[in-house]
């Protein structure tokens, strides 16, 4: 049984002109998304990156002077910074295995056939297309300390919980939030890989006789590996760059808990226009990203050899 | 579909004419124009038809169109293009657009807590030469407001001020007896507090809600009557000054209208006129401009009163709103400065052309008809014009004027927000002090 | 298919559940569209079904939506959306599918600056680009708002994910019958691809569908505001709308709910039914 398909390495070796042809092949089918990629994305990082090594009046006319890696160091000093990279840290330890291993449950449940699955993968997918300022304030009303979800506790006999106005539970109503919202997204490229999966394998496995648990680990969590790479990656990206629902739900509070990177990011070059702060903050919140990113990768393979 | 197709193609020229714009802007260079140069005292009115970019966040489109329109009547030269930006953005977007050189914006809304700050950063060009008397015809507040170091720096158009409302049924069921709307009567913030309890014990959902439930321009009043002051002191006003005994009465006070469930925790402040408005509270400390909202729930009976102040404490009320700010890069600057000149001081200024007044103009001449509004003739809202007119006279108070006032008002705010939620009193502004000198360290330089 | 009966029974009620929890919030916004937002503010505590269910019913805010000129900014962003979506896929597809099947030296290397690419939140970079987006002219322009989510790594890295997935003996054989690349992309890997490119679809859908920050950097004349920013203004220095606030939000969400449902029948096809597997 010869699973996924073998890398090309064969052709990589192969005489100069084809290679030639090619190179030339593929720089005309990349040019496009490549050359937008650089000038929107990459350009403004460097921008960015280069601002972090300076200072002035925030919002000022006037240009900033270089200084080095001092807005850093003063970032090092700061209490508050510190916390907001362990919150960070936290919500995003929590909030990726959480919403993957969901999406993943669902994604399992609803490519099985189900009367009417059609329908459940869209309305479990429609939060993600709400607006996020809609959204937030949508829950910020739901989770009110008198709102309709206490409500429900406290008519079935739990007392009423604090939510979003609390320092230990922010965090968790948060991710409750952006839940909602991520789960039937990333569970719809989970379907997309399921189908993928050909039914022959589920037929081998059953003729030997494999119960649907063993048949889960070793056929369908295998075969499913490049969605599934490119879900756990994307989806710990957008919650390290997720603000919006912070922004206009808690500030970052109550006393600082859920004052993550991104929003704070957002607060220093949008609401006090310090650019320098902010791009320093950003160029931290990269290192962290890319070394997790590197982690996944090497987990799961890059998705070229297996 | 036709756009469609066209679209298509452009990533692949665009990215070639972006390489080449990147290349020719990186050597164009940037250099930010000063303001130095003085404008002229006589304004001449355009030969040429000329267009002003006016970006602005106090009004929507529609509602400022009349005034446009008539600005544009008088001065057939001179056509006004009008920005609404979304006023929770409007402070980060206009960073970003005054910087930005092809948009020239010339005249925009300015925040009036923000004049120094903005001055600061380059922002905004002096108008004293142009307007050399405007005392006396502009409210004092707004134009110390509009004033940094001597020089007229924004032309204020717009301010505001603050009452009281209270829900009659609710008060009349908790035996509580009306206030006056006469500011002699006015209530002090422990008295409504007990009131507030009692108006809850008998079947009030909320005892009190303020209307702007975080924001330090409705409990700065707070602060400044229990004698804690506006919150900085020493030069340019940048050494904190939230830890005094005025400061800790005021915030404990408030933190325990939460504590017992007086006021509600976790509602934002748009939402707090629903609430009273639905009749579910008590007394709400609140703009006028909530008047027609709350008149047109036609079951709900209400009253006005002063706003309160501590007992034994100095009266103090929310004040200030919005001017007109001429920036530095415009090209159109003697346009720019008739459009102003029309908004804030011809006849009256803009508030003449308005069919609806939510807060009253800067501009004495032209605050009659505000307080002439059809709002203020409902039965419910009797004794306010008198109420307000007295307030914005004599216990109107500024909010902290100072170049860090942005920075003040992000971390008071967060301060707010956790006592709010229930956290320690004294340890909060202590925290808020500490960030602010360090925030603030910058501009001591 | 029979045999299972009632697991199948128990695992469909788990899935309505499931869907119903996921609803509600959705129910809650479309009742509040219907209905003052006193009444919305009203109706919450205690808890009673009127909270999903208007009491008096209204067609107010959709008509204050409307005299708000929301159709306009509906329009601009379905146009803003299509067009992203459409030039997004067709160069999103092509550097997937260079990336994934033909062999070139420095393809790990474009590879991994597409990866850093969609790391770089864009928020962050939003005001300097708006800077540049100026400096080029291209302030006040739908181009402005279209650009940047045409560059979308995401979009990218999951359709080369999908590619490959594709048996190589595919794009072998073809090879072998002399067809180029181009042959290959287009009648080889293109058809096969149907779900990945819908899901690539929706990332760079969300992307302009959710924009807000950049549109208010880039546009400042109102006829190009799209929907989300037109939500944002309904909160004003002096008014707060809510009830025109949940009625624009609940068309937003319907609407891309509607598009998904009819193109969800393309989400079976695959490689795998396709018959042509290793």
């Amino acid at each position: 049984m010869t699973s996924t398909p073998k890398a090309v390495q064969a052709s990589r070796r192969n005489g100069s002109p084809r290679g030639r042809r090619n190179l030339l092949a593929a720089i005309v089918f990349l040019a496009p998304s490549v050359i937008l990629i650089v000038l929107l994305r990459l350009i403004p990082t460097i921008t960015a990156i280069n601002q972090s090594l300076h200072q002035g009046i925030p919002g000022s006319l006037n240009p900033p002077s270089f200084v080095g890696g001092q807005v850093f160091a003063q970032l090092f000093q700061s209490a508050s910074f510190w916390q907001s990279v362990e919150q960070t840290l936290i919500f995003n330890v929590i909030v990726n295995p959480l919403q993957i291993i969901l999406a993943l449950a669902l994604a399992v449940l609803l490519s099985r056939g189900l009367p009417g699955s059609r329908l459940w993968r869209t309305i479990i997918f429609m939060p993600a297309a709400v607006p996020m300022a809609g959204s937030a304030i949508l829950w910020g009303i739901a989770l009110e300390p008198s709102g309709p979800i206490n409500g429900v506790l406290t008519a079935v006999g739990i007392p009423a919980q604090p939510f979003l106005t609390s320092p230990h539970q922010v965090v968790g109503s948060i991710i409750l939030i952006v839940s909602w919202i991520g789960i039937g997204y990333w569970m719809m490229f989970l379907i997309a890989g399921l189908n993928d999966i050909p039914d022959v394998y589920y037929e081998a496995s059953r003729i030997d006789g494999a119960g649907p648990l063993r048949t889960f680990f070793s056929i369908t969590i295998p075969l499913l590996r490049r969605p599934l790479l490119f879900v756990l990656v994307a989806d710990t990206v957008s919650n390290f760059v997720l603000f919006a629902p912070v922004q206009i739900l808690t500030n970052g509070g109550p006393q600082g808990q859920s004052n993550f990177l991104m929003y704070n990011i957002y607060n220093q070059s949008f609401n006090l226009s310090n650019a320098y702060s902010g791009s320093a903050q950003l160029v931290i919140l990269l290192i962290i990203m890319i070394a997790i990113v590197t982690v996944q990768f090497r987990l799961l393979g890059t998705g070229e050899d297996s | 579909m036709h756009i469609h197709k066209g679209v298509k193609r452009l990533p692949v020229a665009g990215a070639l004419i972006f390489s080449a714009a990147l290349v020719l802007s990186s050597c164009a260079g940037t250099g930010a124009s000063s303001s130095s140069a003085l404008l002229p005292a006589k304004l001449t009115e355009p030969t040429k038809p000329v267009t002003i970019n006016y970006a602005g966040a106090a009004y929507s489109a529609a509602d400022i169109k009349p005034v446009i329109q008539a600005f544009e009547k008088l001065h057939p030269n001179i056509k006004v293009n009008y920005e609404a930006d979304p006023f929770e953005s409007f402070n980060s977007i206009l960073s970003a657009q005054l910087t930005a050189k092809d948009k020239a914006i010339d005249v925009f809304d300015v925040d009036m807590p923000r004049t120094d700050a903005y001055v600061n950063r380059g922002w905004l060009t002096d108008l004293s030469s142009v307007f050399p008397n405007v005392k006396g015809k502009i409210d004092s507040a707004s134009l110390a407001a509009a004033t940094v170091s001597g020089k007229l720096m924004a032309l204020p158009y717009q301010t505001s001020t603050n009452i009281m409302y209270y829900n009659k049924t609710l008060l009349k069921a908790a035996g509580i007896p009306f206030p006056s709307a006469d500011p002699t009567g006015r209530l002090t913030w422990e008295q409504v507090e007990s009131d507030a309890t009692k108006a809850k014990a008998a079947g009030a959902k909320w005892g009190i809600v303020f209307d702007q439930i975080d924001r330090y321009y409705q409990l700065e009043p707070l602060s400044t009557s229990a004698g804690g002051g506006a919150g900085a002191g020493g030069p340019g006003n940048l050494t904190p000054d939230i830890t005094n005994a005025g400061w800790a009465k005021a915030m404990t006070w408030y933190s325990k209208l939460f504590k017992d469930g007086l006021s509600p925790r976790g509602v934002a402040a748009a939402q707090t006129p629903n609430l009273f408005a639905n009749g579910q509270v008590a007394f709400f400390p609140g703009g006028p401009w909530w008047a027609p909202q709350f008149e047109a729930n036609k079951s709900l009976n209400f009253g006005v009163t002063a706003f309160p102040a501590f007992a034994g404490g100095k009266a103090a009320t929310p004040t200030g709103g919005w001017s007109l700010g001429l920036s530095p890069t415009s090209t159109h600057k003697d346009a720019a400065l008739i459009f102003m000149k029309f908004m804030a001081l011809d006849n009256g200024g803009y508030s003449q052309y308005l069919t609806a007044l939510a807060v009253p103009p800067s501009n004495i001449q032209g605050s009659e008809r505000f307080y002439n509004s059809a709002a203020f003739k409902d039965p419910r809202m009797a004794g306010v014009v008198s109420l307000m007119k007295y307030e914005l006279a004599h216990t109107a108070i500024l909010r902290l004027k100072t170049v860090g006032y942005i920075e003040f008002e992000n971390i008071i705010t967060n301060a707010y927000d956790d006592i709010i939620d229930g956290a320690d009193v004294k340890t909060t502004l202590a925290n808020a002090s500490a960030n602010l000198k360090t925030t603030w360290a910058e501009y001591k330089k | 298919m029979n045999k299972n009966r009632p697991i199948r029974a128990i695992l469909t009620i788990v899935a309505i559940i499931v869907s119903l929890l996921f609803l509600l919030p959705i129910l809650w916004l479309l009742a509040s569209t219907f209905r003052s937002q006193n009444e919305t503010f009203a109706s919450s505590d205690p808890i009673n079904w009127s909270v999903l269910w208007p009491q008096h019913w209204t067609l107010g805010n959709i008509e204050s939506a409307i005299n708000n000129g929301f159709l306009r900014n509906l329009g601009n962003s379905i146009l803003v959306a299509a067009v992203t979506v459409i030039v997004g896929l067709a160069i999103s597809a092509m550097s997937a599918f260079a990336l994934a099947v033909i062999p070139f030296r420095g393809r790990s290397a474009t590879f991994a600056i597409i990866v850093l690419s969609f790391l770089v939140p864009f928020e962050a970079i939003a005001i300097p680009l708006s800077q540049s987006f100026s400096q080029w002219g291209l302030s006040n322009t739908m181009l402005a708002l279209i650009l940047p989510g045409l560059g979308n790594g995401l979009a990218v890295f999951t359709l080369r994910q999908f590619f490959l997935g594709v048996p190589t003996s595919l794009s072998e054989a073809a090879n072998l019958d002399g067809a180029g690349w181009a042959r290959i992309f287009w009648s080889v890997y293109l058809p096969l691809s149907r779900p990945a490119l819908i899901g690539a679809g929706l990332i760079l859908f969300l992307f302009q569908w959710q924009a807000y920050l950049w549109p208010v950097l880039v546009v400042s004349n109102q006829q190009l505001d799209l929907a989300p920013v037109a939500i944002a203004k309904s909160f004003g220095a002096f008014t707060s709308n809510y009830g025109q606030v949940f009625a624009e939000t609940a068309v937003l969400a319907i609407i891309p709910a509607i598009v998904l449902l009819a193109l969800q029948r393309y989400f079976v096809t695959s490689v795998s039914s396709t018959g042509s597997k290793e």
